[in-house]
């Protein structure tokens, strides 16, 4: 598949995932039927079999892996899960007061989260009859993102606080309209404080969990620097930046030669100047979303293939080059299906997804008989749904 | 009848796997051939689930494993020893049954935000205290102004009338604690406000519209109506409900990269939002009766303000009955298919109901 180049390794082996949309189909909808017709107990064992599902179609160097995972610690994680969200819910919603602390302690859970949640899918991942494992601890989760987070939240607790207080804040509001909740705008100041450390904590995550993971007696090395991750993110803003700039332009360009303006004063003429205009500005938005996923497929994919290309099982290289534009190609018409298909094409998708990134992944291989197995202790799968339901994407 | 299996063995100490073949006897009994292996009987052997066409595992207790693809000759072997193939993989493997599942699916997510959502969170509010909405009212008036409203202009003795027609029509009410603000409109304009605490909010500008002491009232009536029916509550709670239906539908598809699936949210959304308009409008209609109070009066009052919404704020003064607007064309966002997206349902709709005469 790949030249081998001057690389120690004597294998190059590609991942293979070769599962179907129409039997993943059959499985996914009785998963969802089953899952809303037991109000949502059922969604452990759907996610247990759609999950052994891609795993058992998954498969390197003619073996598949398996996912192990108990459905009743699944179901376990996700009740607790349901009362922390339920809990914060509240905080956010009905005690404005303290929301600066509310932030506050749900960024301290994330690092628990991220261990928990690692160590529980780690440990039931096998491939060839030996399980992976995770070898940190809660403490060094802390350790490890303790400066990230404590960054972004002082920033954040900083800004908002001056934001609370000024009139600028009043005026922000006042335009968007609508937003009566002034607390609602932590959430954005988070996003902005975040902004620059973003990078810095993808990449303080991405050094800890692979730091940490172990195959057998296969201890893996994470050997990308911060700065890797800011020159991706650096040029996907710089890209994004760019690509407003000159729709910007070209959208102003194409109104112009149609002599169309932005009326200044709303007059009975209204509607009409309003007809004429939503053409163009409604093609623009379509444009800038479709625009918008190849932005986002060009960040995904530079993302992935830092950290594949950074990491080392033992005696072993993983290797991933996925492109931008074909990973664009598939958010757009990913996107379009489902709309389409109201909903029904979900299987599809997230098959050829699987099947596009496992074909552009490979493993790099001397000799598997090298590793062997350690021995293995229990984790219980609290983090792991604590991830699932806030949704923090720890992608590995 | 002895059932043979290739497959593969791995010792669970090293990677490596070695091509075997098991055999299996109908007494329950498994041994490898060519392999110092011994028999393990079935009761001890870990079976993994059967997915689809994935490969199928038998875990032994001596930390060893058999894999092979052939999930026939497994199932074969279990049932001949009276284990059931499992329940789901039997619905999963079934066309007919994937068919079935659509058609339940789909009526089930119709009847559940047709009915179920509104009728639970109906029965969850009404066993919330009071003290909920007025927790949920805490902060708003002083946030809005500050973002949007401005002091009121008018003067003790231009308030004081709209001031006592209010105390009156909500003196039946002894529940809610009903409160009326004056304030400055700002961008927003002739607006009236319901918080969920009872304090109703009225500008300038909307007072300056009404032609008639009952335009007004009607309109206070109706702000009422979203406080008596607890609408805010209600529709924190349907809001909630919806975003877990949808997480239960959807699950993890972000994978994927789709990021449409706030669209049909937002359409259910607008349409609770409209049920709500309506009902308040209902109470509206039923409290003005009770009074002796002409309904057209709030039907006025909405065409009033639709055609001054068409206007800038500034050119209020000219917006009166007697301005000819075509109709159609002053309101462009309640034609055609975007009326779904609106929280409001369309004035022709409402206006319609309050000048039907009294059935």
């Amino acid at each position: 598949m790949n030249s081998n180049g001057n690389l120690p390794f004597p294998v190059w082996a590609g991942f293979q995932f070769d599962g179907s949309a129409s039997e993943y189909f059959k499985i996914w909808v009785v998963n969802v039927l089953l899952t809303i017709a037991t109000l949502g107990v059922y969604s452990a064992w759907a996610k247990v079999r759609s999950e052994s599902y891609f795993y058992g179609k998954t498969s390197v160097n003619g073996s598949s892996f398996r996912y192990t995972a108990d459905p009743i610690k699944i179901l376990k994680g996700r009740t607790l899960s349901v009362l922390v969200f339920a809990l914060f819910w509240i905080l956010f919603n009905f005690y404005p007061g303290l929301i600066v602390w509310t932030l506050g302690a749900a960024l301290l859970l994330f690092p628990f989260v991220v261990v928990a949640s690692t160590a529980f899918r780690l440990q039931n991942t096998m491939y060839r009859n030996i399980r992976f494992r995770f070898d940190a601890r809660t403490i060094d989760g802390y350790k490890a993102m303790l400066i990230p987070l404590a960054l972004i939240f002082g920033l954040t607790a900083f800004i908002y606080g001056a934001f609370e207080a000024s009139e600028f804040a009043m005026k922000i509001e006042a335009e968007r309209g609508g937003e009566f909740r002034r607390e609602d705008m932590i959430f954005t100041i988070l996003l902005l404080s975040e902004l620059p450390l973003i990078p810095y904590l993808v990449f303080v995550l991405r050094r800890f969990v692979i730091n940490h993971m172990r195959y057998g007696s296969a201890a893996e090395y994470f050997v990308a620097r911060a700065m890797d991750f800011y020159k991706i993110y650096i040029k996907f803003f710089v890209f994004s930046f760019g690509v407003v700039i000159v729709m910007g332009m070209v959208l102003g360009f194409v109104m112009g030669a149609l002599g169309l303006t932005v009326p200044n004063e709303l007059d009975s003429d209204q509607s009409a100047a309003i007809a004429a205009l939503s053409g163009p500005i409604i093609a623009a938005v379509l444009v800038f979303y479709a625009v918008g996923f190849y932005l986002l497929g060009y960040l995904n994919s530079r993302l992935m293939n830092k950290t594949y290309n950074s990491t080392q099982i033992g005696p072993l290289q993983l290797h991933s080059t996925l492109r931008g534009r074909d990973l664009g190609n598939l958010y757009l018409t990913n996107t379009i299906a489902v709309l389409v298909s109201l909903g029904l094409l979900i299987p599809w998708i997230k098959i050829r997804m699987a099947k596009y990134k496992a074909s552009r992944t490979e493993f790099l291989a001397k000799d598997m008989a090298d590793i062997s197995a350690i021995e293995q202790s229990d984790t219980t799968a609290i983090g792991e749904e604590l991830g699932d339901i806030f949704d923090l994407d720890i992608g590995l | 009848m002895n059932i043979r299996i290739s497959g593969r063995l791995y010792d669970g100490v090293s990677a490596t796997s070695t091509p075997v073949k098991a055999v299996c006897d109908g007494s329950g009994w498994l041994s490898i051939e060519d392999v110092d292996f011994g028999a393990i009987t079935i009761a001890d052997i870990q079976f993994s689930e059967r997915v689809g066409t994935i490969p199928r595992t038998m875990q032994f207790p001596n930390g060893k494993m058999f894999e092979c693809d052939d999930n026939d000759s497994i199932d074969r072997w279990l049932s001949q020893c009276g284990h059931q193939t499992s329940w789901q993989h039997r619905l999963e493997r079934n066309g007919s049954f994937a068919v079935a599942a659509l058609v339940a699916l789909a009526l089930v997510i119709l009847v559940s935000v047709r009915w179920g959502i509104p009728q639970i969170s109906n029965l969850i509010a009404a066993r919330l205290p009071t003290e909920v909405d007025v927790m949920i009212a805490n902060g708003t008036l002083e946030a809005l102004d500050e973002t949007i409203f401005e002091r009121s202009k008018l003067s003790d003795l231009e308030q004081r009338p709209v001031l006592e027609r209010f105390n009156q029509l909500a003196a039946y009410n002894h529940e809610v604690n009903f409160n009326l603000v004056f304030r400055g409109g700002g961008w927003i304009g002739p607006n009236a406000f319901a918080l969920p605490n009872g304090t109703i909010i009225v500008t300038d500008e909307l007072i300056s519209l009404s032609k008639h002491e009952d335009e007004l009232g009607s309109v206070l009536l109706h702000e009422m109506g979203h406080v008596v029916h607890r609408h805010s509550l209600r529709q924190v709670i349907r809001h909630s409900w919806l975003a877990m239906l949808s997480l239960l539908i959807v699950g993890d598809v972000s994978s994927a990269g789709t990021l449409v699936l706030a669209l049909p949210s937002i359409l259910v959304q607008s349409a609770y939002s409209q049920e709500f308009e309506t009902e308040a409008d209902d109470f509206a209609l039923a409290r003005m009766r009770e009074h002796n109070l002409d309904p057209t009066h709030l039907a006025n009052f909405l065409d009033r303000i639709e055609r001054c919404a068409a206007f800038d704020g500034d050119a209020i003064s000219e917006c009166d009955g007697s301005a000819t607007i075509n109709r159609e064309n002053a309101t462009p966002q309640t034609s055609g298919w975007l009326r779904y997206l609106s929280t409001h349902p369309t004035n022709e709709r409402r206006t319609a109901r309050f000048r039907r005469p009294k059935d």
